[in-house]
């Protein structure tokens, strides 16, 4: 066997199998265990630990290529909140175009679910500038100003009854609950607000930054914090409402299968070509 | 067909053009969604901006409340479009300077508490009386001093306690590269479940 060939394998092939194997348990579930770590349980109980009726300010900064992940943190977010009957507030810092939007739908069809009401049980603020911090040292202050007075689809804020009781961060909101995917996230978050503030934050980060944060974990600068696809089904188990997160969870298992066969096949091809070049 | 489900049409021949990449490199259909993103969240910028942001400051705030304050600020920002006027470039500079002065001055004052905190992080018991925690303690406080000694680039690293402190500084880094590219190998699996779901659930309904 031409063990050389392994190594040279036509990408697109590699592609169209990790598709494939993605596929199967979409189509055919097996349901495997997620068992729940403690970083989740974590974010779970410091969740829980904002007293009833207390604000949480959601900033969900992710773009369209992040979102299947962090998507479904919020929804069980939303969730676990609106059942302690808290407020939330929420911005999206990271995407202007697709997080505003996306982060209003989720927390709205949650809302609706549980019966809760836009301007009384939540207001979505999308969007704010790119002087990031300008904006939200405003926002800590006074939000009214800091929001220029305008919700996410530009109505008055001052005309909203949730708005009358949140009028700062640095007084009024008990918790914050970030996404994060790059910056806007979690390091402005920390380094402007909850730390200068001593609110806690917690939150979610793509998989691509999850190493990152560990340091912020052990340090206590993050209260947990829900890494990827695997945090969000692991969160949405505490919560009780299985949603998206864990519906892909199977998917992903095999992904990672496929990868790691692949990545054992490229290394023996490697390794025994090399040494049958020595032989020769 | 709602207007749901025509978005849903839409995002998966955006999803499949994006792939088309993938197979072809460079094409037309690629090109084509690229250009189409690329228009579309430039015109969604814009109006965003002057709907949510600039009127709303111009007529609520310093018309409405009188903040005339915020004139000087608009005035300093507009400045920067002197760099389109020859021979006048010079001015756009004050706004860049104060752009930059702003944000360096701004981030030195709030970021020395969350590093230092970082620092004194490291300073942890070793012996704790729990083998395992005592193991994890010492292990993470070697790979911090190792870590950093192989950044101290000054130092000469070619003999004792500096070569050996330096050789396990890197392998801890290569540690730590490789758990970020595994993470990094796990979100993009979640993202192409998430196209996935888009194409097989929402827009062909082949699955719940």
């Amino acid at each position: 066997m031409d063990w050389k060939k392994l190594q040279w394998i036509d990408v697109r092939i590699l592609y169209a199998i990790i598709i494939v194997c993605l596929m199967i348990p979409m189509f055919r579930p097996v349901g495997l265990p997620v068992a729940i770590s403690d970083n989740t349980r974590t974010v779970y109980n410091t969740v829980a630990s904002v007293p009833d009726g207390g604000v949480i300010w959601v900033s969900h900064d992710t773009g369209p290529g992040n979102a299947p992940e962090l998507n479904p943190m919020i929804t069980a977010l939303a969730r676990q909140a609106f059942a302690k009957n808290c407020k939330l507030i929420s911005t999206s810092l990271f995407n202007q175009t697709f997080g505003p939007g996306t982060t209003f739908d989720i927390i709205d069809a949650v809302a609706k679910e549980m019966g809760k009401e836009y301007g009384v049980d939540w207001v979505h603020l999308g969007y704010r500038d790119n002087a990031w911090p300008a904006t939200i040292r405003l926002m800590i202050d006074n939000i009214l100003e800091g929001a220029i007075n305008r919700d996410w689809k530009g109505e008055p804020l001052d005309k909203m009854p949730l708005m009358k009781e949140v009028k700062s961060i640095k007084d009024d909101v008990d918790l914050i609950f970030c996404t994060t995917v790059g910056s806007p996230g979690y390091s402005d978050w920390m380094t402007y607000v909850s730390e200068p503030l001593h609110i806690p934050l917690t939150g979610g980060a793509s998989l691509t930054m999850y190493s990152g944060v560990q340091p912020y974990i052990r340090s206590g600068q993050l209260k947990g914090f829900l890494g990827g696809l695997r945090g969000a089904a692991e969160y949405e188990q505490l919560v009780g409402v299985p949603g998206a997160g864990l519906a892909g969870m199977d998917a992903q298992s095999l992904g990672h299968i496929t990868v790691i066969v692949f990545l054992i096949l490229g290394n023996v091809g490697y390794f025994v070509s090399k040494r049958s070049a020595k032989k020769e | 067909m709602g207007a749901e489900q025509w978005s849903f049409m839409f995002k998966t021949l955006s999803i499949l053009a994006a792939w088309s990449y993938l197979v072809k490199g460079d094409n037309p259909i690629y090109t084509a969604a690229e250009h189409f993103l690329v228009g579309s969240a430039t015109a969604y910028g814009i109006v965003y901006t002057i709907q949510n942001q600039i009127v709303p400051r111009i007529v609520d705030d310093i018309i409405g409340r009188g903040k005339w304050g915020y004139v000087f600020g608009a005035i300093l920002g507009l400045l920067i479009y002197f760099s389109f006027v020859k021979g006048q470039e010079w001015i756009a500079r004050i706004t860049m300077g104060f752009w930059i002065g702003y944000g360096a001055g701004y981030s030195l004052a709030y970021s020395p508490p969350v590093f230092l905190k970082q620092v004194t992080d490291t300073f942890i018991n070793l012996r704790t009386g729990d083998f395992i925690k005592s193991f994890n303690n010492i292990l993470y406080f070697l790979v911090a001093v190792t870590a950093l000694v192989y950044f101290a680039f000054t130092l000469k690293k070619d003999k004792g306690p500096l070569y050996y402190g330096s050789r396990f500084g890197r392998y801890a880094l290569m540690v730590a590269f490789g758990s970020a590219y595994g993470s990094i190998t796990m979100a993009y699996l979640s993202l192409i479940i998430g196209q996935l779901e888009i194409i097989l659930r929402d827009t062909l309904h082949l699955i719940k």
